[in-house]
């Protein structure tokens, strides 16, 4: 699972560069923080309210992130 | 230690926050200053963190199984690979400055103190993962959670910085 979860983020990773579009890759950027933290960072399995905590701490800046960059 | 990483944290979505409206209040100096940066190497950047942060985890799961020796062969190499980040990173600040990119303007400064932030933080998570790998199974830890997980959740912190970092900078 931990190998999977680094082989996807690698591909993301990648997609990001050849893409080379900075909303795409924020998203991306996004789902391996969500990645790193449920995997490595083994927030699966703790508490329900860390976990919302975590998730909900990423999309949020995610969703900050994305609106700053569209701004024009 | 998650307390530490939560503030580390915060102090990193703000400057992500900064660094996004400076991409678009500034856009032609930022993309002036991006065209210094090529976005290949900050893509090796980033599979070598990726790489190191998954060691890391292997070596957490290890060190629940009490394989201490895979833990300190599997810390050792994301040691190894957190090196080379810094060292491509030096390498990556070398060029910029030959470039005429520094801290006097406005892309240079934020660049340089972003990635140097981070790199100041992977400094110290290497330093500590070092510690880790030297020592797990043969002195014992006075809190062997905390020296081992804790570590290696705070390597993982400097991994989720690089993954907005990338994106920010890198991507065009």
């Amino acid at each position: 699972m931990r190998t999977l979860s680094c082989l996807v983020m690698v591909v993301l990773a990648v997609v990001s560069f050849l893409e080379g579009n900075v909303a795409l890759a924020l998203v991306f950027g996004g789902i391996k923080a969500l990645i790193v933290g449920f995997g490595y960072m083994e927030l699966r399995g703790a508490a329900r309210a860390h976990l919302l905590a975590y998730a909900s701490g990423v999309a949020a800046l995610t969703g900050v992130l994305l609106l700053v960059v569209r701004t024009t | 230690m998650w307390i530490i990483v939560a503030l580390e944290l915060t102090t990193f979505a703000l400057a992500f926050v900064v660094l996004g409206r400076l991409r678009v209040d500034s856009a032609e100096l930022f993309a002036a200053g991006q065209a210094h940066l090529e976005p290949r190497f900050g893509l090796l950047l980033t599979v070598v963190l990726l790489l190191s942060g998954w060691l890391v985890a292997e070596g957490v799961h290890a060190y629940r199984h009490e394989k201490l020796v895979r833990v300190r062969r599997l810390y050792l190499a994301g040691v190894a690979l957190g090196a080379i980040f810094l060292g491509l990173k030096a390498y990556d600040y070398a060029a910029m400055a030959r470039a005429g990119v520094g801290l006097g303007d406005d892309f240079g400064a934020a660049y340089f103190l972003a990635t140097g932030f981070h790199a100041l933080h992977v400094l110290g998570g290497l330093g500590m993962l070092l510690w880790v790998a030297l020592r797990v199974g043969r002195k014992p830890f006075e809190d062997a959670e905390t020296a081992v997980a804790g570590t290696a959740l705070f390597w993982h912190m400097c991994d989720l910085a690089w993954l907005f970092l990338f994106p920010l900078f890198y991507v065009r």
